[in-house]
């Protein structure tokens, strides 16, 4: 299988050279969509401040999920991206995600408090927060990438969550957290440094 | 409104810019004086002039497109001093320090090569830009050269000594500090007047923005201070409802709107503000003029009709109306060609990374691609909290102009607001100069 992959590779390049030469430059349909969004979340998505997300390297199944519920209006927290997100129709949302989806994942270089960040470890192991968003935080297809994120933003869609302002099965169990724990969760996935 | 006066001005303005304009276009008199061409061109280049927020954005995304075209930066200025977040300055959360920044990254992580120097004059035949240093030759130019004072709009204010004393500080820099230090200066019980141009202008929601930290400083302060805001305007130009309600809200006895109040007249001798609705004695006066795009829009013949105060751009590409592969992006764009958007920075970054497309892939023999664009502007109303519209914008091909594709305002003003504004500004430094 992996052997076979490379060779799938090696061919697709072989074919895509020629057409390279001619097309100096490659503007993707979301490419041509996505690179406003760089004017708040920074070139390539990797947003510098706290409370803006990072999206450069996000999972793609996850952000065409979130870009279409902005657009409906159903994350009501998000008041800019759901204004925003209704610009786009749901074709040129998932081109814009996969876009970004296909940047390399860099993390958050918020300042961490140690202590917080500790005390979120322990929260997180007894709640299974591993189990589903990876061992780094890193996720999966509909699960998000959350381990390098940035802290401020992670605090505030947690308390979303508890609020029920974002509704979702799976991470009802922080409604139950008080507002400390969620920011020790917070500080403990965005100082996920590897 | 019957301002005959200051429309007189205006129109012998236009007529006497539009004269130079000739002149320059048919001889292009500054090539001939300047020595040869600097930098011959060997391959394939874009010149792009301006370093401001458009300009920076274009060269970055030009080189970020095809790293393999050539791309030199005119830029008058070595220090990059932001215009957002320059309210906070004069408003004292932020420092000079916080809004300067250097070029540097630009050179160093994308190879583009920037030019100290001011340019004077085009030549669209043979495709050179004069500068002071050299003329320099390109395949495509693309110019961002933002906005000017237009001093003479208002009677007693084109003289050294009442453009002193009453800082427009609509370009940060030296005039930020000036506004800054005359705040902190007035004695409690001032009186601050603040003068809104006429749209349109950079940043329609800048003026108030300023009025609210303004006022925020004085409640704070300088008691029994205030600030009066006169507005060339018939009403609050962006953001209305959220603005007021702040003034409202927090600075009811500090801060008095004046609506269809332009300034006609001002004395430096007295600091006496004359409007269509009065005389003001001011202690401070913070005197935004009328404002057309930058100097060299004119200097480089890009207005297309006589009375044009912005230059009239293709909406597709932004290539200007004026010559073919010269592009105009930012403030200085003519809103009746390009369409409705606003003179931010926001939109100068997203039409810089358009026209950096468009000049790269049609210099490549490419069609270029349909513009896409985003606009918010974040306004702080206080320390803490913010209001803000955001919206985003695509090319119609019926009316072929940009028009809007969704968008609105902050429901309400917030703190969580406050620090997407202060992301915001990290962000969008980022994408200009990182
Ligand atoms: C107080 C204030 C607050 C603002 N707040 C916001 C905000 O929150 N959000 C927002 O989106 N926008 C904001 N703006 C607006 C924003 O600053 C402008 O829209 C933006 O700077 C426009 O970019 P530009 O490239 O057109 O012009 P500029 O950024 O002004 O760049 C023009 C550059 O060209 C150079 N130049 C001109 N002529 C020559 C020449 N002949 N030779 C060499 N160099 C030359 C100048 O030195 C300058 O560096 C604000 C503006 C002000 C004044
Ligand atoms: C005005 C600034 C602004 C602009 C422009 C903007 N965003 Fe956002 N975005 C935010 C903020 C602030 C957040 C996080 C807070 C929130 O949800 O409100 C966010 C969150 C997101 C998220 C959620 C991240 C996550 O992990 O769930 C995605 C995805 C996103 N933005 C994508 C985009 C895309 C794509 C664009 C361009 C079409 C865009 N944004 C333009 C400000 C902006
Ligand atoms: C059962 C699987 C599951 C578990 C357990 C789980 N999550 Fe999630 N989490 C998800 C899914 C799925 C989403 C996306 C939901 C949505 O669409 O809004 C999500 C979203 C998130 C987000 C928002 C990410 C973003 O970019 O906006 C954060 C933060 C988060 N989870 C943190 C946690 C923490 C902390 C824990 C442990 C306390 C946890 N999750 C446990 C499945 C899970």
């Amino acid at each position: 299988m992996q052997k076979l992959r490379l060779f799938y590779c090696i061919v697709a390049a072989a074919v895509l050279v020629p057409v390279a030469a001619f097309a100096a430059s490659a503007v993707s349909e979301g490419e041509r969509l996505g690179r406003p969004c760089a004017g708040c979340h920074a070139t390539d998505g990797y947003a510098p401040g706290e409370y803006i997300a990072r999206i450069g390297g996000q999972n793609a199944e996850y952000m065409t999920k979130v870009m279409k519920d902005f657009a409906a209006g159903k994350r009501k927290g998000s008041v800019e991206m759901s204004l925003l997100a209704k610009g786009y129709s749901e074709a040129d949302l998932a081109a814009i995600s996969e876009y970004y989806a296909g940047k390399p994942w860099k993390n958050s270089t918020n300042k961490i408090d140690p202590k917080k960040s500790a005390a979120g470890f322990k929260i997180a192991k007894e709640n299974g927060c591993f189990d589903c968003h990876g061992t780094k935080g890193e996720g999966m297809d509909a699960y998000p990438r959350i381990g390098g994120q940035n802290s401020g933003y992670l605090h505030e869609v947690l308390k979303r969550y508890q609020t029920g302002k974002i509704e979702s099965e799976e991470m009802a169990l922080v409604k139950d957290m008080s507002d400390s724990q969620l920011e020790a969760l917070a500080q403990y996935f965005s100082g996920i440094r590897k | 409104m019957s301002i005959t006066r200051r429309n007189f001005i205006k129109y012998t303005f236009a007529a006497v810019a539009g004269a130079s304009v000739l002149g320059h276009s048919a001889v292009a008199p500054a090539a001939q004086k300047t020595s040869g061409i600097i930098m011959p061109k060997k391959g394939k280049r874009i010149v792009v002039l301006g370093g401001g927020w458009g300009g920076c954005t274009a060269a970055k995304y030009a080189r970020m497109e095809d790293p393999k075209v050539e791309v030199i930066l005119i830029e008058r200025d070595p220090k990059f001093i932001s215009c957002p977040i320059s309210n906070l300055v004069i408003g004292g959360q932020k420092t000079m320090k916080d809004i300067t920044f250097t070029r540097d990254k630009l050179a160093k992580n994308y190879g583009i090569k920037i030019v100290y120097t001011e340019a004077t004059a085009l030549d669209a035949v043979k495709k050179t830009l004069t500068t002071k240093a050299g003329t320099i030759e390109y395949d495509k130019l693309i110019v961002s050269p933002g906005i000017s004072y237009d001093y003479d709009a208002i009677e007693g204010l084109n003289n050294a000594a009442a453009i002193k004393k009453f800082p427009a500080a609509f370009k940060a820099g030296a005039e930020t500090v000036a506004l800054r230090e005359k705040l902190v200066a007035m004695k409690p019980g001032g009186v601050v007047v603040l003068a809104v141009p006429p749209v349109p202008y950079r940043c329609p929601p800048g003026p108030y923005e300023r009025a609210s930290l303004i006022a925020n400083f004085l409640k704070k302060y300088k008691k029994g201070s205030k600030i009066i805001v006169v507005d060339a305007n018939d009403d609050v130009t962006s953001k209305g409802p959220l603005f007021k309600k702040a003034w409202a809200d927090y600075y009811k006895d500090i801060l008095e709107y004046i609506p269809d109040a332009a300034v006609t007249k001002v004395d430096a001798s007295t600091g006496v503000i004359t409007t269509e609705q009065g005389e003001i004695k001011s202690d401070v006066a913070n005197i935004i003029p009328t404002m057309t795009a930058g100097k060299s829009a004119f200097d480089l013949g890009l207005m297309n009709k006589p009375d044009d105060k912005f230059v009239r751009a293709d909406a597709y590409t932004l290539e200007s109306y004026n010559f073919k592969d010269v592009y105009v992006i930012g403030d200085a764009t003519h809103n009746g060609a390009v369409g409705g958007v606003p003179k931010s920075g926001y939109v100068a970054n997203s039409m810089g990374k358009v026209a950096a497309s468009a000049a790269v892939r049609t210099l490549n023999g490419q069609e270029p691609l349909a513009p896409s664009l985003i606009n918010t502007c974040y306004s702080m109303v206080n320390d803490d909290e913010a209001i803000f519209v955001a919206a985003s914008y695509k090319y119609d091909d019926v009316s072929k102009r940009i028009i809007s594709a969704s968008g609105g305002t902050s429901p309400e003003r917030s703190v969580l607001f406050g620090k997407h504004a202060e992301d915001w500004a990290l962000g969008i430094w980022n994408d200009i100069l990182g």
